[in-house]
């Protein structure tokens, strides 16, 4: 799955630590996130669009 | 409540079986050390196993949803267990055949313990080997 979640996080001027904070989830899974080595849940995809306030396609779209 | 019962339960389990392996620890002089050493490890285990058979199961379904696979440790953690299970299975039967074949007499305590040194380490090199590839 790739995803612009480092793109959209740097535009709202958010550190990863902030982010992870904002979700209550680790700055790992953030960093591993953004990399695309991990799969957020639905849940996770969700409120993660929520913070940019974006469709959650906007931010993941599918791997070709 | 459910996790005082546990610790009730625990403290009870744990109890009689440090009486029991007080009682038939053969050097009388050690019965008490074997007794309470026998007796933390049981309760800390029946802790343990309360919480996987009894809280982990019955879980408010809210939490355990929010709870699930929400970050890449959770995943990490889930699959270096389910990859060492499979290890742990395959250890235990090869370790049986093994045994079956040569009729070697070891203590059964000293092979479960050699097992379970293995699984945990097992566990340990998965586990820190995910975080490295993907992290």
């Amino acid at each position: 799955m790739h995803n612009s979640l480092r793109e959209r996080r740097k535009d709202a001027r958010l550190s990863q630590e902030q982010l992870a904070e904002r979700l209550g989830v680790s700055r790992q899974t953030i960093i591993s996130i953004e990399r695309g080595r991990f799969d957020p849940s639905l849940d996770l995809a969700f409120r993660l669009a929520a913070v940019f306030d974006v469709r959650i396609e906007d931010l993941f779209t599918p791997a070709r | 409540m459910r996790k005082v019962a546990i610790a009730a339960g625990a403290l009870a389990g744990g109890g009689v079986l440090g009486l029991l392996a007080g009682h038939f620890e053969p050097v009388r002089n050690y019965a008490w050390v074997t007794a309470l050493a026998l007796g933390i490890v049981g309760f800390l285990g029946i802790i343990a196993l309360g919480r996987v058979l009894a809280v982990g199961r019955t879980a408010d379904p809210t939490v355990a949803r929010i709870e699930n696979e929400q970050s890449v440790e959770q995943s990490w953690n889930r699959r270096a267990s389910s990859a060492a299970f499979f290890d742990l299975v395959v250890i235990v039967s090869v370790t049986a055949v093994f045994f079956s074949i040569t009729r070697l007499e070891v203590p059964i305590q000293l092979v479960l313990g050699a097992v379970a040194a293995v699984a945990l380490a097992d566990l340990g090199v998965r586990r820190t080997l995910l975080a490295r590839r993907e992290s």
